[in-house]
């Protein structure tokens, strides 16, 4: 084995002491151990940035000035390091561009597909004729009777956002002087009236006389009319006895009735990345950004006469808006004096929307006394009201052709929502890409299949003999590509779909299916948890991926907790025994009878154990009250009734994309934060919700990842930081030193080292060896000034206290009950080992994620009837840092708060006290309540898949 | 006058040189501009012609030839360019306006010649909007003229603001009248309407300019526009008597152009104005802009 492996030879990264150990070629390796044991250190902090290393080492130095450096491990030597691919999940970031498609690369190879075998509707009538090759169609044009007169026209179309003053402008400035609109023919020289929408616009682009050769004039001519029409013209024949003699031309190349003809279409032109594909009015994100009322209301209670919106929004303290909203509401006879939710409905219009143009004459209540600056109108002049909402959107239509200030950005994300453009109705395109399709199905309307559909669809496309050669390669990438994600359990998703509205593992899943796709090999893969968001039932889906990708000839390590990953690995290394400083070493590794037989590992008893020894006792939750969702129709669910006990623990369940989320975050956590907290926040589709007032808050905890910034430490994660400076400003020696101010104790602030600015050390940048880190010279790592150090509480100076593990510092905080709770939160979830000023950057996935339920969770001590949503709490954790959680979940729910877990791990799903499961499939084929009620009654289900899950995880 | 042999000289001239540029398949058109096309010439004048060729043409796009002892110069365009040009361009460009003179010397391209044609149409939005602009300059020098009169008394700053008033003056006649601006636009003009131009320019070189005199034309200027406010204004108006003010109002003219002076029609009491706040920068401070409104009476 030594030499077909990668051999790691004295590891001392992070906390591993002094490792070695040998990771199989060609094999399935998993790393296992609790939460902070040094798995991630070992995978990625090692064996990733060491072939990273290497691998840039191998590019020029030119270059290597672009790319950043990596951290050199700290490693005796690495041998038979292959490339090494990394797949770590995180939410990708907010950008609207992203989608399925783009992602998978499916889009690129789609959009091959539709301009090879895509055919066009006519605007006009519909029917169907071919895409054309340029040439093709000059060579027939040529064919025509000699001295032919041929008009050429191209279609347009005019964006929302657009007037028909300047869209005419427009036109007109780039030299064109006739259009047809609905079959009449206009002089873009004259005035053109518009009363209603036209159905088609037609641009008269040129005239030709047809000859045996084409001169490259009249060619560049059809060529620009096919440039400016985007792909599309029509060809008019003025003479009715001419038209008559080339009717063979229309039928073979275009629409016969209508003119229409389409060449040279680009797989760029389905791009919505491509400024000259994408919409004009949304530039290819789909939304567009407006005003939304509720949330320009600061206190709907308030009068207008105490003005009820935000400042920024409308300022009532500045006599001229005061006397404005008076002589409003005087004019258009509304109350200035009732409450804002009391007005009718004309008049938030009014407000809102503003007075269309109709002016006013400004009014001085009796009693207001303020005096306007000289400049604005005077009492009894006309003035107009534009609206809060009008006055919103044209603010940032005349702001967005400049780059926003810091200051424009945070008013208008405050006030302004998103909402699909109305110009492209969300699919991003210019208008002229809906007319291709392929056997009637636009790029758009693929994108939105989902990809269960899709696949039979490419499956089933009949491809002309003709084209075959030049298609099959795109079939085959489209299929080996779709296929790999409905392996992976993501059938239910559609290319259209925004890639920042899946969770990590998702998006992970997504790029672990484009590995496949790709078909590159003898590469090494690290995977952090393939199988996080997956149902137990999907595993084997994992299995079989991961095996394709070692099939292939590459080495594939995972980070996992699951145990059927475990149990299918060719090879385990087994990391602890526990977490922080007590881990580090390489407990056992082997296959799985070796791991099973080592009395030493911590997983063999997991491994080994009876499941249906974690059955607990369920509490009784006939007698608990009930929140009720009626009507539930957000994404894929399907006008769904639910019951959900309250103060006790329900699971949802259900594979992926059967719609747990939809109801849980899109539905319970949105309506209560909205109604709560912030109306800007649109609740999914849902009739109503009874019981709602037996619940006073909300929380959610989803998979968004921690703050990782080298200033975010424990302390201040948890919000603990601040008390204990203040306890230090208060002291004593703070007074006797002058240093009372609690910034003196933020390393980040007044009390910062100057040497190293607060950071511990020093970045060293060796040549060769990337950046090098060295413990600071003048604080020896503390972060602080030398004045600082010298104030004491307790006899520990700040930075001794942050040193303080957490089990430490509970006892050194017990008299200050605020530190002491949050403290015992994160205590009990099993992170007593890490100090108060450890680097969250330094922490695991797994501690990061308990970090984060401590957080959340110590925000609720001693609150009660609160609801508490969590999407899959257990991420990253060991099965021994689960019942960790379930106990802290425990104490909450015993406290009368409510808890609605999203879970796939049936460690968690066996101790709740009512399930339910949603499906029973995904996507369209979910969104029902396939069975609801206690562990009994699911596993009793035959149509939930769940409960059959159950049952054999129990079983075994 | 113009010597009848330096006409014959400069057409057989013509004459020689055309017939060669026929005989050039890749030559399309040829167009005769300038003086022998539609004024005098004299022995210092040359001639000027603009070909068009087809686009497969690779040759230089000016060339200085001499025929029969006449300097010609050829100015060579690709037809998709000349089409380009013709159809971006407008009224207030020289070369343009010099072609709309022009005489067609020959075509081989019926469309060309169609095309041509169609070019040299005003339409009303165009002729409406050419109106508004001459409006609006002889507008904004008619105030530094009575400024430079009344309140500097210095009239040759005046009279120096009064060629351009009746310059002004002189493009609205002539696009009411649907006709190309030429370079002399007030004798264009003139030939309009010669009582107007009698009283607010001619004087200016026929008698001693007094004060007295400039006061009367700026007067005689005054009236004139007031009396053509309602027939130059009417897009404008007529979108104030429909939509009441000019808050969505837009009206896109050509570029560098004059814009459109609306406080006119406050001077001449059609409109009312009112005040509107507006958001500069989303910034704290009060803001207010001038918005108009038609009038009760105009309604």
């Amino acid at each position: 084995m030594s030499k077909n492996c990668i051999r790691i030879n004295g590891a001392r990264e992070h906390n591993l002491k002094n490792i070695s150990v040998n990771i199989p070629h060609g094999k399935h390796t998993v790393i296992v151990g609790v939460s902070g044991s040094g798995k991630s250190t070992l995978a990625y902090d090692v064996i990733y940035a060491a072939g990273q290393k290497r691998l840039l080492d191998c590019i020029s130095e030119q270059l290597k000035r672009f790319t950043s450096q990596l951290k050199q491990p700290d490693v005796n030597f690495i041998e038979g390091l292959t490339p090494v691919i990394s797949l770590k999940q995180y939410k990708p970031s907010n950008n609207p561009r992203a989608t399925i498609g783009t992602l998978s690369e499916i889009s690129i190879y789609l959009r091959y597909l539709y301009t090879m075998v895509g055919t066009v509707n006519c605007p006009y009538c519909g029917t169907n004729y071919p895409i054309r090759p340029f040439h093709y169609l000059i060579k027939d044009l040529e064919k025509l009777p000699e001295s032919t007169i041929v008009e050429l026209q191209f279609p347009v179309y005019k964006i929302k956002s657009m007037k028909y003053e300047e869209f005419f402008y427009n036109l007109r400035k780039k030299g064109y002087k006739r259009i047809e609109i609905d079959g009449v023919r206009k002089d873009l020289r004259d005035w053109i009236t518009i009363d209603k929408q036209p159905i088609t616009m037609m641009v008269i682009a040129d005239k030709l006389e047809i000859h045996q050769e084409l001169s490259r004039s009249d060619i560049q001519a059809i060529q620009n009319a096919f440039h400016q029409g985007e792909g599309f013209i029509r060809i008019v024949i003025p003479d009715i006895t001419e038209r008559e003699k080339c009717d063979w031309f229309f039928k073979k190349h275009g629409c016969a009735d209508h003119g229409m003809f389409t060449a040279d279409i680009l797989p760029s032109f389905f791009s919505f990345n491509d400024m000259s594909s994408s919409c004009e009015d949304c530039r290819g994100t789909g939304i567009k950004k407006a005003a939304f009322p509720d949330i320009l209301v600061k206190n709907k209670r308030k009068s207008l006469k105490l003005g009820p919106f935000f400042s920024q929004v409308y300022d009532n303290n500045k006599p001229f808006y005061f006397m404005r909203m008076y002589s409003l509401s005087k004019h258009y006879k509304f109350s200035f004096e009732d409450p804002f939710d009391k007005l009718p409905d004309f008049a938030k219009k009014i407000i809102f929307y503003g007075t269309n143009g109709e002016t006013f004459p400004l009014l001085r209540p009796d009693s207001y006394k303020k005096e306007m600056p000289s400049y604005t109108a005077k009492v009894g002049e006309s003035i107009d009201f534009e609206g809060l909402v009008t006055g919103i959107n044209n603010l940032y239509k005349n702001k967005q052709k400049y780059e926003f200030t810091e200051a424009q950005e945070k008013f208008f994300n405050r006030f302004m929502i998103d909402e699909a453009c109305q110009s492209c109705n969300g699919t991003r395109l210019k208008p002229q890409r809906q007319f291709i399709s392929i056997n009637g199905y636009n790029y758009y309307d693929l994108g939105d299949m989902e990809l269960n559909d899709l696949k039979p669809f490419i499956d089933n496309l009949e491809i002309p003999p003709e084209k075959t050669d030049a298609v099959l390669p795109v079939m085959n990438e489209l299929r080996t590509r779709i296929n790999s994600l409905i392996m992976i359990g993501l059938g239910y998703l559609n290319l259209n779909r925004r890639a920042d509205t899946l969770s990590g593992g998702e998006y992970q899943r997504v790029r672990l299916a484009g590995q496949i796709g790709s078909g590159l090999m003898g590469l090494t893969y690290i995977i952090d948890e393939p199988t996080v968001g997956l149902h137990g039932l999907d595993n084997i889906k994992i299995i079989n991926l991961l095996d394709q990708l070692r099939q292939k000839g590459n080495t594939v390590v995972t980070i996992e907790h699951d145990l059927d990953i475990v149990a299918n690995a060719d090879y385990i290394i087994e990391m602890g025994p526990g977490a922080g400083i007590k881990g580090g070493e390489i407990v056992s590794t082997g296959t799985i009878d070796d791991i099973i037989n080592n009395d030493k590992s911590v997983i063999a008893s997991f491994l080994k154990r009876k499941n249906n020894e974690m059955i607990a006792k369920h509490t009784c939750i006939e007698d608990k009250p009930m929140l009720k969702v009626i009507g539930a129709r957000a994404n894929n669910l399907k006008n769904i009734d639910i019951s959900i006990p309250l103060n006790s623990l329900v699971c949802l369940t259900g594979i992926s994309g059967s719609g747990k989320s939809s109801l849980a975050i899109e539905i319970l956590y949105k309506a209560f934060w909205s109604s709560l907290h912030d109306p800007r926040v649109i609740p999914g589709e849902h009739l109503q919700i009874e019981g709602r007032e037996m619940i006073k808050d909300v929380y959610c905890i989803d998979q968004s990842p921690i703050n990782r910034s080298r200033t975010s430490i424990p302390a201040t994660y948890i919000g603990v930081f601040d008390a204990i400076r203040k306890i230090f400003g208060e002291c004593k020696d703070a007074k006797k030193y002058r240093l009372t101010d609690i910034a003196y104790y933020s390393f980040n602030a007044k009390g910062a080292c100057p040497s190293c600015k607060g950071r511990g050390y020093m970045d060293t940048h060796v040549h060769y060896l990337g950046d090098l880190q060295t413990i600071c010279p003048i604080c020896k790592g503390s972060r602080y000034n030398r004045d600082v150090l010298e104030v004491l509480y307790k006899e520990k100076n700040i930075a001794q206290v942050l040193a303080l593990n957490i089990e430490t510092a509970l006892s050194f905080f017990e008299d200050n009950s605020y530190i002491y709770n949050k403290l015992k939160v994160i205590f009990d979830l099993g992170l007593g080992y890490m100090t108060l000023g450890q680097q969250i950057n330094t922490v695991s996935g797994g501690e990061a994620q308990r970090i984060r339920l401590a957080k959340e969770i110590s925000k609720i001590r001693g609150k009660k009837d609160m609801l508490y949503i969590m999407d899959e709490p257990t991420t990253g954790l060991h099965s021994k840092d689960i019942e960790r959680l379930l106990k802290a979940i425990r104490t909450i729910i015993d406290k009368g708060n409510s808890m609605i877990i999203i879970e796939h791990n049936p460690d968690v799903i066996i101790q709740a006290d009512y399930i339910i499961d949603i499906g029973p499939e995904a996507g369209k084929n979910g969104g029902e309540v396939v069975v609801a009620g206690t562990l009994q009654d699911i596993i009793n289900c035959p149509r939930s898949k769940t409960g059959q899950y159950l049952k054999s995880y129990i079983k075994e | 006058m113009e010597k009848l042999e330096i006409r014959e000289q400069y057409s057989r001239a013509l004459n020689i040189i055309v017939e060669k540029f026929k005989t050039d398949i890749k030559c399309l058109a040829g167009f005769l501009i300038g003086s022998m096309s539609h004024d005098m010439i004299w022995e210092w004048s040359d001639l000027q012609i603009l070909l068009i060729y087809d686009d497969s043409y690779k040759g230089s796009s000016s060339y200085y030839l001499i025929e029969n002892d006449v300097p010609i110069v050829i100015n060579v365009r690709k037809k998709n360019n000349f089409k380009n040009y013709l159809e971006s361009t407008n009224v207030s460009d020289y070369f343009f306006c010099a072609l709309s003179k022009s005489t067609l010397l020959f075509t081989k391209d019926k469309i060309l010649k169609e095309y041509f044609e169609d070019i040299l149409y005003i339409g009303d939005r165009e002729r409406e909007i050419e109106m508004l602009l001459g409006f609006s300059e002889a507008i904004y020098y008619m105030n530094k003229a009575e400024k430079n009169i009344k309140v500097k008394n210095n009239s040759a700053n005046a009279i120096y603001f009064i060629f351009h008033i009746a310059q002004g003056i002189a493009w609205l006649e002539v696009a009411r009248a649907r006709l190309f601006p030429e370079r002399e636009i007030i004798s264009q003009a003139s030939k309009i309407n010669p009582i107007l131009f009698n009283k607010i320019y001619d004087v200016l070189y026929s008698e001693k300019v007094t004060n007295h005199i400039i006061e009367e034309i700026i007067e005689t200027c005054h009236e004139y526009l007031k009396e053509n406010t309602m027939e130059v204004y009417r897009p404008i108006i007529s979108y104030l008597i429909e939509h009441g003010t000019l808050k969505e109002f837009s009206l896109k003219t050509r570029e560098h152009g004059f814009g459109i002076n609306y406080d006119w029609l406050y001077r001449m009491g059609i409109v009312d104005i009112y005040v509107e706040p507006v958001r500069i920068n989303n910034n704290a401070e009060e803001f207010f802009q001038i918005g108009y409104k038609i009038k009760k009476e105009y309604c």
